[in-house]
């Protein structure tokens, strides 16, 4: 199936505003971590997240002229996006700098080939992958009952023991295991939407098979709970770097701001 | 006889000169408090006179820098730039200015103890010269504009601006503004948007649409608008935010997360905030920027502020996407970008949302940033994590509104240790536990006895007595659990720890030492002579 016959991909030529929001939901923590990375700290919160929504945006915007014949995978595609928006941005910073107006590259179809640039590394893929299952477990969540899906939590995503879950939730093994299944099922079909809705070559669907998401029950749950805690793991890391930055933010405008008082009151985000 | 009387005297004479020597030890002592005392406050002096010195000396040498940067600029034709330079050249040298007065007359001043009219002239000095000079006009030159003139208010200062360009003056009614807004003590904040300040439209009505509301909940005490200004009076709340304060917790607590009673703490405090919200949401209103740093911390409470995106339930306005990430619903945004109306949603619930993600914050000391999937990486009580992933969950399944949400949190607190409360003992898990199949019972809890006592009733969300906390030094975060109790009608005096008791005993100890002293030399004296 091509997938960019897909409803979803629809939604995004269609500028469906909430497909776009899934979309910054799903990858927004991959592109940003991305772009932190190549920024090498010299990026800051507000500009990461500047461009995390320019590439989405570039993205949303390419699809229109994407071709599918060329074979790119999504996640390289992604890459090239986020590569050119970075580039754009220092073009623009550099111009500033010199005091003259120098006009951002341009939007073409050379994002569809495979960059020179820009290739991805292995880190880079497993966060796809794991974006991917990310997306599948949130609809997951969204779909299942609420008790059933911390049950299944507690049991495949932390590893804890059925009678464990049991006495916490006041049920008995049998039950867990039962609020287990329920969720497992609602979870294997939406892993298939998801890598579906987000793979354009054979061999990116096939990523699922080799991280072991294909397999029985037992092993499904294995390889859920291992992509799961290697994305916990990343994304740890991201908000690490992301709460160092903001703390850095704040002392830059305390610093600012000398005639801070004592107490504090209310400001405003709008 | 006379040996017994020299006897007397000498062990009178003895006690005296001890309690002499021991008032004179405490007498010493307190002494050295009192320099050590003074020898901090010149010491604060000093570096306030420094930091001013160094201030203006910095300030002054970036201006005069910048001068030939002005200049070159203006050589090879740009003005745009040159006049930038000179805009900046004439911040360092008011800086610097400012900086030089703090060295030469305040710090000098307030060695002298008189920093408090220091205050005084600050407050009043502009609104005199506005008064005298300038013709009611709105330009600078003094300390500060006379638009932070507030009619029954004295400005005290002037906080941090917020993002909606609205300027926040902390300031103290006088005595017939405090009887007409109903505020017995304590200070204001005086909110307000000038257009002179760059304030839009756009930004005065949408703070200006809850007022009624608000002003109905006691928040908002007062306001006033005009053809260009428009303000309105809170309660100003003193202490530390949220955020700030959870974060120093977990500072001191270390990788290995909180211990009970500060579990105990942090839940209390969330709780301070559901309750808030619940009370808000039955008068029509939510919050819609529920964060840590919007509660303030003080004396083991957190009262909940900024009224700057707070919406009526009912509004018939279309939703917005303002917030703050990681604490705001995604399906607020979902449904924002659908473009409903506030009022076809249950917008309380995004509230609700907000407030799981605020303990989900206290708990962790980091931003839920993937919502209801954010792990808990240190360990916290199982029922806590709990009532936080409800509370963030997804629409349909989270906690139908804050009430529900606050029973859950009362029942984990009541016990004194939310480790030891299990989710299944949650009154929302046993209102919606599912029935076990035929043949199926339920799990024996291996932690409770045989025979345990049956669960407390539910408690009363708005009877629970709760334990109260109250800091006791902000840098540690050490802090006692008080009971609650009403206050005293007077707050009796603490005790005095002056140099006045040492010294009267010692001059007692002194005269008594004297007294004996004279008599042993008159009975010696008259002895010899007989």
């Amino acid at each position: 199936m091509n997938q960019v016959d897909t409803a979803f991909l629809r939604r995004l030529r269609a500028r469906d505003e909430r497909a776009w929001f899934e979309l910054w939901e799903a990858f927004g923590p991959v592109v940003r971590g991305t772009l932190y990375r190549w920024g090498n700290g010299r990026l800051g919160e507000e500009t990461l997240r500047d461009l995390t929504q320019d590439t989405l945006a570039a993205l949303t915007d390419s699809i229109e002229r994407f071709d599918p014949q060329r074979g790119v995978r999504f996640s390289t595609w992604l890459l090239s996006i986020a590569k050119h928006v970075l580039g754009d941005e220092m073009d623009r910073r550099y111009a500033l700098k010199r005091g003259g107006g120098r006009r951002g590259a341009s939007l073409d179809d050379s994002w569809m080939g495979q960059s020179r640039e820009a290739q991805p590394d292995e880190l880079y893929e497993r966060r796809v992958m794991s974006a991917k299952v990310h997306a599948a477990i949130r609809a997951a969540q969204r779909r299942a009952e609420f008790v059933h899906f911390e049950a299944y939590r507690m049991r495949v995503l932390e590893n804890r023991n059925g009678r464990d879950i049991g006495v916490q939730l006041g049920v008995s093994e049998p039950t867990v295991t039962r609020h287990c299944q329920r969720v497992r099922e609602v979870l294997r079909e939406e892993l298939m939407v998801a890598i579906e809705q987000w793979s354009f070559t054979d061999d990116e669907r096939a990523e699922t098979d080799r991280a072991g998401l294909a397999a029985d029950d037992a092993a499904f749950d294995e390889a859920l709970g291992e992509v799961w805690r290697a994305q916990e793991e990343i994304l740890a890391l991201d908000l690490k770097a992301q709460m160092a930055a903001q703390a850095e933010a704040k002392a830059g405008a305390n610093a600012e701001a000398k005639a801070a008082p004592r107490g504090r009151h209310p400001k405003d985000n709008a | 006889m006379s040996g017994g009387i020299e006897w007397t005297l000498a062990v009178l004479a003895t006690i005296a000169a001890s309690a002499a020597i021991v008032a004179a030890g405490l007498a010493l002592g307190r002494l050295g408090v009192v320099a050590g005392l003074l020898g901090a406050h010149i010491g604060r002096c000093a570096k306030q006179f420094g930091a001013g010195i160094v201030g203006f000396i910095g300030g002054a040498v970036v201006a005069l820098l910048l001068l030939p940067v002005a200049l070159a600029r203006l050589v090879v034709a740009k003005p745009a730039t040159a006049r930038e330079a000179l805009a900046s050249s004439g911040r360092e040298a008011r800086e610097a200015l400012v900086a030089l007065y703090t060295a030469l007359v305040v710090a000098p001043l307030r060695l002298v103890g008189l920093g408090p009219v220091l205050g005084h002239v600050r407050t009043r000095l502009p609104a005199a010269l506005g008064e005298g000079g300038s013709g009611g006009g709105t330009g600078g030159g003094g300390l500060r504009s006379s638009r932070a003139d507030f009619e029954g208010y004295t400005v005290l200062r002037e906080l941090a601006r917020g993002g909606s360009g609205a300027r926040l003056y902390v300031c103290e009614p006088d005595a017939r503004t405090r009887v007409r807004i109903g505020l017995a003590d304590g200070f204001v904040v005086i909110k307000s948007f000038d257009f002179d300040d760059g304030t839009h439209l756009a930004e005065m009505l949408r703070e200006s649409r809850s007022l009624d509301a608000a002003r109905k909940l006691g928040l908002v005490l007062d306001h006033e608008s005009s053809e260009r200004r428009f303000h309105y009076v809170m309660r100003f709340h003193e202490g530390i935010d949220l955020g700030k304060f959870a974060r120093r917790l977990h500072e001191i607590a270390g990788p290995d997360g909180l211990d009970r009673e500060r579990f105990l703490l942090v839940a209390a405090l969330v709780r301070d905030i559901v309750a808030t919200l619940r009370d808000w949401h039955a008068a029509g209103l939510w919050h819609k920027d529920i964060k840590p740093e919007n509660a303030i911390v003080l004396d083991g409470r957190a009262t909940l502020v900024d009224l700057g995106l707070v919406t009526p339930l009912a509004s018939q306005m279309t939703l917005t996407t303002h917030g703050t990430e990681y604490f705001r619903d995604p399906e607020m945004v979902r449904q924002a970008l659908r473009g409903a109306r506030v009022s076809d949603v249950d917008a309380a619930r995004f509230d609700v949302y907000g407030a799981g993600a605020v303990l989900h914050f206290v708990l962790e000391g980091t931003f839920p940033a993937h919502g209801v999937l954010s792990g808990f990486r240190k360990p916290s009580p199982e029922c806590l994590r709990w009532i936080a992933r409800r509370a963030m969950a997804d629409f349909d399944h989270r906690y139908a509104n804050a009430d529900e949400m606050l029973r859950d949190l009362d029942r984990a607190i009541a016990g004194g240790d939310p480790g030891a409360v299990r989710p299944a003992d949650l009154p929302s898990m046993r209102a919606s536990q599912e029935e076990p199949l035929p043949g199926e019972g339920r799990a024996p809890d291996p932690a409770l006895p045989a025979g345990r006592p049956a669960l407390p009733p539910p408690p009363d969300a708005r009877t629970l007595g709760r334990a109260r906390f109250r800091v006791t030094n902000w840098w540690t975060g050490s802090y006692e659990m008080v009971s609650v109790r009403p206050l005293p009608a007077s707050i009796p005096a603490q005790g005095r720890r002056g140099l006045g008791p040492p010294l009267a005993v010692l001059t007692a100890a002194l005269v008594i030492l004297g007294a004996v002293l004279a008599a042993w030399w008159w009975l010696k004296d008259a002895s010899t002579g007989g």
